[in-house]
């Protein structure tokens, strides 16, 4: 039965705050939260053709996971190229479960989740034969609770149970309790109220709650109590929490593992006020349940020396801190227990920091020896890589160059030495081993903010085909992945623009000194109106087009059509730039959330749900037009890779061609197809094969 | 905009109306964008598809102005977005609001409905994901 409503005849719950832009025809309030104005788009009216979620049969899922195996198992099949086949690229939903099943049976033994600065392991007690495991963690996050405000504390939680009971324990100060609302938010999202503005006036809030919300479900992954002060005058410090889990093991313990011991001896210079890195890879994989380290540092004050010690996770441990004064050398042999649990597999980095100035010295050797809980077979070795070695140029966020699943396809300077804080080849940039940092010029992309979506686009295009996590939709090409990081740094001082050109130059200069940068990744998008700004963005994109590199741009999030917008460096016009939309989930729709507009974007591709690389050696999925342009860019590649002669805009044209047309996507982008890959290696295999 | 309606009329709406004996619902998907550099922000988007059920085109009758998405106690009020729009199925009429709250998790979505009569029905869609892209 419909409800009619009487507007006059109910009291008003909605208070009148609002803000609104007066470009938009919009009128907004909250609440609690200002409107946020956005800028207007003037572009014409366009049909949007995505759709919401659609059912698909078993047999559609059936028919897409045979696809996604055959192209795992069979490299040569050309039919790997299609997108929707790739198995980075969960696009059907219930094929994408079966494939994270898959993903979850391949990296099972993948590391466990760092734990948060904020949780210390306060007890594990297992039962005799693991019938049920308890895991106790807490977090003191020591946070302010201001009025109208809400913070937030997360517990990882590494080992999984199937949940069967939950109890948590909350320490709030506050000077009223009926502000607080307080909430537990399980790793999959599940959220369960534990306090919800009882109590009155009563001071603090201390508590414990056994929310059966959760039974059943799995305890790996974030945990998060979120508090809510929902009025006016009170404040207070949620002080700390504590979160027990018992329930069944869901993964037998790996056996028990040996000894691997490694050392490196770099004999680097170390200098005044200068970092020295040393690396040591390590190929076994297994899980960490002893660390030792030992170094020799020739040098004639210890007191100046920061030495750090960091995983291939990203932990990283100070090992000496400008102790010991004035006295020579510094010799160490040390068990360090912060590693416990972490993965042995992956790039361990020591760098030797001197602090000061007159005293300098040499990183003369230092090694590992980690035992291990246990080794696991390692995994097939990958199919050779076809073709030239083509470079693409993630510019993004930096680039985990040591997750496993990337770290054998990242570009590596083969003319920079790493850590000796010498620009070796002369490029402007220190130690840019596998890139740039923009926003400092350094040669560390892996800094700064970004590095979750920098990592994850690298993935989408070039994550190994090494039988662990997900496969980059080029992983069978030798394409190679250049991190041009930095890129959303530098607030206040550099903008976008200034990163974007500092990136442009400098993989211009590396394919001049002969680095075969082909292809380079934007995923990212702002408005610039002003045409100074806009001459330097053409200039930037016209220095590309005359180096022959082809851009790829992501056509936005906005949901609408962005035709008539000054957008950077989407809707630029030179013809080596390559706009993408996002399709949804079905393959064939444009995603609800995709900028459109039949002048600027030209193709679609894969953008939602798209399973990649995150920091960390993890793996995650993202939505997004972020994650459709690399498909594109990856395409390209594996074009370059065979034809190393074909030209950027020869490349375009070719993808622009074979897309697979669409009606959904008429009036949406200006081919009205989506990227069909296999399609482009046929006609390029035509136009250019022997 | 002042559309003074209760929280408690809102979650009762139904989740499809019949009008004219014809039969409504709505489908509704809620994102905040937060793709690097972009200059939209990352408030709440909302692109919301009337759907009337069985027909061959969506009547001309019916039209949408305001949106309300609820978050517990929280309530954002707005007005859709007056651009026009052509949803993918000719069944169909697709709005969209934009520059609400930094919310996540689970909404509930409240249309209002009107017919050229000026007759007004609220319709819902419940347990609505925000999803957040890139």
């Amino acid at each position: 039965m419909a409800i009619r409503i009487n507007e006059n005849q109910n009291t008003p719950i909605i208070s009148n705050n609002e803000t609104q832009s007066p470009q938009q025809t919009q009128q907004t309030q909250t609440t609690t939260h200002s409107a946020i104005n956005e800028r207007p788009d003037s572009g014409r009216d366009s049909r949007l053709q995505g759709q919401f979620s659609q059912s698909r049969t078993n047999i559609d899922a059936q028919r897409v996971l045979g696809q996604i195996n055959q192209g795992l198992n069979n490299p040569t099949n050309t039919d790997d190229y299609r997108p929707i086949r790739n198995a980075s690229v969960s696009n059907i939903p219930m094929a994408a479960d079966v494939v994270d099943r898959r993903l979850s049976n391949l990296v099972s033994n993948r590391p466990a989740r760092n734990m948060p600065a904020t949780a210390d392991l306060v007890s594990r007690s297992n039962s005799p034969r693991e019938a049920t495991k308890t895991i106790s963690l807490s977090a003191q996050p020591n946070s302010q609770i201001r009025d109208l405000q809400s913070v937030s504390s997360t517990i990882d939680v590494a080992d999984d149970v199937n949940i069967s009971q939950v109890k948590v324990n909350i320490d709030i100060a506050h000077t009223y309790q009926g502000d607080l609302v307080v909430k537990l938010r399980s790793p999959e999202g599940k959220e369960v109220t534990l306090h919800n503005r009882t109590g009155g006036s009563a001071d603090n809030l201390v508590f414990e709650a056994n929310p059966a919300d959760f039974n059943g479900l799995s305890s790996k992954g974030a945990w998060s109590v979120v508090v809510e002060d929902k009025a006016n005058q009170d404040t207070g410090t949620f002080k700390s929490w504590n979160l027990s889990i018992t329930g069944e093991p869901k993964n037998v313990p790996p056996p028990t593992g040996g000894t691997i011991t490694k050392t490196a001896t770099p004999n680097a210079a170390v200098k005044d006020n200068q970092t020295t890195t040393s690396f040591i890879d390590i190929t076994d994989e297994g899980q960490i349940e002893n660390l030792k380290v030992n170094l020799d540092i020739a040098h004639t004050y210890q007191g100046d020396l920061v030495v750090k010690l960091k995983s291939p996770s990203g932990k990283e441990v100070v090992l000496h801190n400008k102790t010991g004064g004035s006295t020579d050398n510094l010799q160490l042999d040390l068990d360090r227990t912060e590693f416990a649990n972490e993965p042995v597999k992956g790039r361990w980095t020591l760098t030797v920091e001197d602090t000061a100035r007159q005293d300098e010295g040499v990183l003369k050797s230092w090694g590992l020896a980690l035992k291990t809980k246990g080794t696991t077979p390692p995994p097939p070795p990958p199919p050779p890589q076809q073709g030239r070695e083509v470079v693409v140029a993630v510019f993004d966020g930096g680039v985990d160059y040591n997750h496993t699943d990337l770290d054998g396809n990242m570009w590596v300077n083969r003319r920079e030495v790493a850590g000796d804080g010498i620009d070796n080849d002369n490029n402007g940039v220190v130690d840019d081993v596998f890139g740039i940092n923009t926003s400092n010029n350094t040669g560390d992309p892996f800094k700064g903010s970004g590095t979750d979506h920098g990592t994850h686009v690298a993935g989408i295009i070039a994550a190994e085909d090494n039988g662990t996590g997900t496969t980059g939709v080029a992983a069978k090409s030798n394409v190679k992945i250049m991190s041009v990081g930095g890129m959303y740094d530098g607030a206040g001082t550099r903008d976008l623009l200034d990163n974007f050109e500092a990136g442009v130059n400098y993989v211009v200069k590396m394919k001049e000194q002969g680095v075969n940068v082909r292809v380079i990744n934007c995923s990212f998008a702002k408005i610039y109106d002003d045409p100074a700004s806009q001459a330097r963005w053409n200039a930037a994109l016209d220095k590309l087009a005359a180096a022959d590199i082809m851009l790829v741009a992501s056509g936005g999030n906005t949901g609408r059509n962005v035709n008539d917008l000054n957008r950077f460096p989407n809707n630029a016009r030179q013809p080596n730039i390559l706009t993408v939309a996002a399709l949804d989930t079905t393959g064939g729709k444009l995603a609800s959330f995709s900028s459109f507009g039949d002048r600027v974007v030209e193709l679609a591709a894969p953008g939602e749900k798209i399973l990649s690389t995150v920091p960390g050696n993890k793996y995650e999925e993202f939505d997004g037009t972020s994650m459709a342009a690399p498909h594109v860019a990856a395409a390209a590649s594996i074009l370059f890779s065979k034809y190393p002669t074909m030209t950027a805009v020869q490349a375009r044209e070719i993808i622009l061609s074979t897309v697979e047309l669409d009606p959904d996507l008429e009036g949406k982008v200006s081919t009205k197809g989506k990227l069909d890959i296999a399609a482009a290696v046929a006609k390029a295999d035509a136009m250019f094969g022997a | 905009m002042d559309k003074n309606v209760s929280l408690e009329t809102l979650l009762a709406a139904p989740k499809n109306i019949e009008i004219n004996g014809n039969t409504y619902s709505l489908q509704a998907y809620l994102w905040r964008n937060l793709m690097p550099g972009e200059d939209t922000k990352d408030g709440l988007q909302a692109l919301v598809k009337l759907v009337a059920e069985g027909q061959e085109s969506f009547p001309s009758e019916v039209n949408a102005i305001y949106l309300w998405v609820i978050k517990e106690q929280e309530v954002w009020q707005t007005e859709f977005l007056t651009e026009e729009r052509t949803a993918p199925e000719k069944n169909q009429l697709e709005k969209l609001a934009v520059g609400g709250p930094n919310w996540t998790g689970e909404v509930t979505v409240v249309v209002e409905i009107y017919t050229t009569n000026n007759d007004k029905y609220l319709l819902q869609s419940p347990n609505q994901k925000i999803h957040k892209v890139f």
